[in-house]
């Protein structure tokens, strides 16, 4: 067997916005998925507040606080968009009506399609939900699997106006996956280039020509 | 009109008897896709429950069907769970050989403790005569019970927030546990649900039908053709599969003979998943429960 992430390490602060850049295959899901325990590690560690998390199961690591919204947004489709809703408390079922409409608050586009199978949605208005039922949980870490793969970019602005929201009001951490540069760039205080399953750099949006630095790591070099 | 009367009612009857044999396991196979080979067995169980605990215990036969049938085999069912099942999640041909097996040693079990001689008890209610033709009072119980339970099971899954979490778990198990749900414990409590329904048809039809340790063999094999023609919608598709074959079986057995009633079922269910091998409800009724 080939270990698909080597020598990573990333400490992420309250309130931070880490982007994870990478062409495909080079272990950004993978890295997510060992995060929230959907792989567990061959060695190394995860901690959280203090806390090991590095045997927990996904559900424990759910509960300590950490809410995932997977590449293809894995919503389901037989379920209303308020089910959907709902399944997001499943921590705590109690108060969900609150909870739920404070969520909407943020992304009121879900407000008319609470009725609507999950199924039924455009892509789009499913990243919204995968996202708004993510946050139902109240996770202080979100981790982001490419939220704009296949979505218009009204609601990637969407999407970027509720994290950045979030991150003000909530001190909300973030970890998100893309490709996206531009995305990356409107959310992250730093991104990580993964290449080959080991961080290779650290990029400082705010750094000028830093956007040009960064293309490269995903295989787009200007001649 | 007495006829039509009394032949509708045998319909119903034979269409409840199906859903009180069939719905356990549509329930563990629609929610979990695990297909319990020990059906029959936790349905015979639930009649041995029902019989010795009204001819030994001497308690209340009602108790015994409605709570102490489903109460007792559940439990059994929720054991097995732990110690066998859950070890086999995602592997249907493993679990499949693993709840045969089990059905085995529980068939083995029940011929040691009671010997393998049918034991049965009196139907607790009258004959009930409609002009010249009477029927078992039972019946009606039997119509009865079954209209509960399908009732229940659907609020059960469209109003709870067990059955939403069920819902969610059927489509999406890695999801559910990623947003704090325990995909397992939701597991173990379906099966045990799907043993108590089978404990609960066991315990009702024992004054009808008699118990021997081998009768779980008849009961699985319908209750198998009924869950696989229904589809994965639990609950539409198996009112939908015991509608067609309950009304057929007795349709059949009363112009011909009860075994004619059952090949014309078998035969119709080999029709039904020739022409829509997904099931009545891979066509029909989707999206409902």
């Amino acid at each position: 067997m080939i270990p698909v992430l080597r020598g990573i390490d990333l400490n992420l602060a309250a309130n931070e916005c880490v982007g994870v850049l990478g062409r495909n295959g080079m272990g950004k899901t993978t890295f997510l998925r060992a995060l929230m325990g959907e792989l567990p590690p061959w060695s190394g560690t995860i901690e959280y507040g203090g806390s090991a998390l590095t045997k927990s199961t996904t559900q424990e690591r759910a509960k300590a606080g950490l809410g995932y919204v997977p590449q293809g947004k894995h919503i389901f489709s037989n379920l209303t968009v308020a089910e959907n809703l709902k399944m997001g408390c499943i921590k705590d079922f109690r108060n969900f009506e609150t909870t739920v409409d404070e969520v909407l608050e943020l992304l009121p586009r879900l407000k008319e399609l609470l009725e609507r199978k999950g199924g039924s949605l455009s892509g789009g208005e499913q990243q919204l939900l995968a996202l708004a039922r993510c946050l139902c949980g109240k996770p202080n870490v979100i981790l982001l699997d490419e939220p704009t793969e296949g979505i218009q970019p009204s609601i990637c602005d969407e999407i970027v106006d509720v994290l950045r929201l979030l991150k003000e009001k909530s001190r909300i951490s973030i970890i998100l996956v893309e490709q996206d540069i531009e995305f990356l760039w409107a959310l992250c205080d730093r991104v990580m280039a993964i290449d080959k399953g080991v961080f290779v750099h650290v990029i400082d949006p705010k750094e000028a020509g830093s956007e040009e630095e960064a293309k490269k790591f995903i295989g787009i070099e200007d001649n | 009109m007495d006829f039509a009367s009394i032949l509708a009612i045998e319909i119903l009857g034979s269409i409840a008897i199906l859903v009180l044999i069939s719905i356990g396991l549509a329930v563990v196979f629609g929610m979990m896709k695990v297909i319990n080979m020990a059906h029959g067995e936790f349905i015979m169980l639930g009649g041995y429950v029902t019989i010795f605990g009204t001819t030994h215990a001497g308690l209340n036969i009602w108790f015994c069907i409605l709570v102490l049938s489903p109460l007792i085999v559940g439990l059994v069912g929720l054991v097995l769970e732990w110690l066998v099942v859950r070890h086999l999640y995602g592997r249907m041909i493993d679990t499949m050989l693993a709840t045969w097996g089990l059905s085995l040693a529980i068939v083995g079990l029940m011929t040691m403790l009671v010997g393998n001689t049918t034991t049965g008890i009196s139907t607790p209610l009258p004959s009930v005569a409609i002009g010249k033709f009477s029927t078992s009072g039972h019946v009606f119980f039997l119509i009865a019970l079954a209209t509960f339970v399908i009732i229940a099971l659907a609020c059960l899954f469209k109003f709870t927030t067990f059955g939403l979490t069920a819902r969610a778990t059927t489509q999406d198990a890695n999801m559910v546990a990623n947003l704090g749900g325990n995909p397992r414990r939701i597991y173990a409590v379906t099966f045990g649900l799907g043993a108590a329904l089978a404990g609960l048809g066991g315990g009702a039809l024992a004054p009808i039908i008699g118990v021997i340790p081998t009768i779980g063999i008849t009961y699985i094999a319908k209750a198998f053709i009924t869950v696989i023609s229904g589809g994965a919608t639990v609950i539409a598709g198996n009112l939908a599969a015991t509608s067609l074959f309950g009304t057929i079986n007795q349709l059949f057995t009363y112009w011909y003979t009860p075994i004619i009633g059952e090949v014309a079922l078998l035969v119709c269910a080999v029709i039904l998943i020739r022409l829509l091998p997904q099931g009545i409800t891979g066509r029909f009724f989707k999206g409902t429960i």
